[in-house]
């Protein structure tokens, strides 16, 4: 009884496989109708073929949907970066149009210097489901009071470096850089996110205009040689 | 008119298994479906890039049961031939566009209907699947969807040989069907 079925099965497997021709699937196929015992069992067979493909193929479909989900992001990303480039270069326009205005204060440097900082963690590998990954997505759209909000549900003792640095990214872009400037200095030397808090730090005081504790921060930031020296060392000048 | 070399290059992998090679795919020529679906059909972007989807399963699909070999057309009309028979298939179904059934029925056969139907005994059997867990599962789907022969399977899943493949697969394709028939609570369905 047992070998019947397994022949059977070698048989169903042939045909749904589309491996029988001519003659051969002709006699399965007249078996099959003279057979009503053997014409149920291959229909339970057919349906269970089906359902195995109708699973490889939604998980086929799936992995389509992450890719589609993936170049979505991207564009997403890419058109985010024009804008923040359009805005970049209009607040750079800004600045010669305010140069040319009685000014008030370093507002109009402030301009000139701030820009958000680009998200770099692991921007384009994201998943859509892990929650860590939301809240750099929420950064990456420019939605800086989610971001916040996100950051403060979590555990702050397990806050680490790249944490307090996007955290006080989404302040200083809400206008709050007082809140700003607390999350930068947590941001430890050895961390890769040191040296952009520095200058950031500098961005704050900066937008402050608290000039002796700016001029000492740029000043800091020269003789560390690092990259962002030119850019202090300008700022300085333009004071 | 021959498939390009390129062309070519994909199928061949995707016959020797290379799943990169279905990304490729993908990749390659989803912002012009989604421009040419959009201006034929109508249908929005994300709709668009779901039939595409299903088109490049189906498209995976026929290679793999070594249908494309018969093509005469490059890859490109051959998955966008696919994707206008879903979309006329879809949008008759959703009543936004009369379709002459002849119309439906030219092409159908690039399009395996079992595939994407899906009735509720298939998705039961899917679950059922699902539950069986490994190493059913990934042989089963190897064997019958990627239609893999028994000792590529061996290969990849680490099995001794081709026979270990047979027996183990036969054992699998049993349990299932023993799990779908207490289901359905049927001797035969």
């Amino acid at each position: 009884m047992m070998e019947q079925q397994d022949d059977n099965a070698e048989l169903f497997d042939r045909y749904l496989l589309d491996q029988m021709e001519g003659e051969e699937k002709a006699q399965f196929l007249e078996k099959l109708g003279a057979n009503d015992r053997l014409s149920k069992e291959f229909e339970t067979y057919q349906l269970i073929f089906q359902g195995i493909n109708y699973s490889a193929a939604r998980e086929l479909k799936e992995k389509l949907v992450a890719r589609e989900e993936k170049l979505a992001t991207k564009a997403n990303y890419s058109f985010f970066w024009k804008i923040a480039a359009a805005i970049g270069l209009i607040a750079v326009a800004a600045f010669f149009v305010i140069r040319l205005l009685p000014g008030e204060g370093y507002q109009e440097l402030y301009l000139t210097y701030y820009e958000p900082y680009p998200n770099i963690v692991n921007p384009l590998d994201r998943s859509a489901t892990v929650a860590n990954d939301d809240v750099y997505r929420f950064y990456e759209r420019g939605q800086y009071q989610q971001t916040v909000d996100y950051f403060q549900q979590w555990d702050a003792s397990k806050f680490t470096d790249t944490t307090y640095f996007y955290l006080g990214q989404a302040y200083m872009a809400l206008g709050k850089p007082g809140l700003a400037l607390d999350e930068f200095k947590e941001v430890q030397v050895s961390s890769i996110f040191f040296e952009p808090s520095q200058w950031y730090i500098a961005l704050v005081y900066l937008q402050q205009n608290k000039k002796n504790q700016l001029e000492q921060q740029l000043r800091k930031i020269i003789g560390k040689s690092g990259s962002y020296k030119k850019r202090a060392q300008e700022l300085l000048d333009n004071l | 008119m021959r498939l390009e070399k390129k062309e070519q290059d994909i199928l061949e992998r995707i016959k020797k298994g290379d799943e990169n090679a279905i990304i490729v795919v993908y990749d390659n020529y989803r912002k012009e479906f989604i421009q040419w679906c959009s201006n034929n059909y109508g249908t929005d972007e994300d709709e668009a890039a779901d039939l595409f989807q299903d088109s490049v399963v189906a498209f995976y699909y026929n290679a793999r049961n070594q249908r494309l070999n018969e093509l005469t057309s490059s890859l490109k009309t051959y998955l966008f031939a696919i994707g206008k028979n879903l979309a006329l298939k879809r949008l008759n179904r959703e009543s936004r566009m009369v379709v002459d059934h002849d119309v439906l029925e030219l092409n159908s056969s690039i399009v395996p209907e079992d595939l994407f139907e899906n009735s509720e005994k298939k998705k039961v059997v899917s679950a059922l699947l699902n539950e069986m867990g490994e190493p059913c599962r990934s042989i089963l789907k190897l064997f019958y969807f990627d239609r893999f022969a028994m000792d590529a399977i061996a290969a990849r899943l680490g099995y001794k040989n081709e026979h270990v493949v047979k027996s183990q697969k036969l054992r699998c394709f049993n349990t299932l069907k023993k799990m779908v028939l207490e289901r359905f609570e049927q001797d035969e369905i």
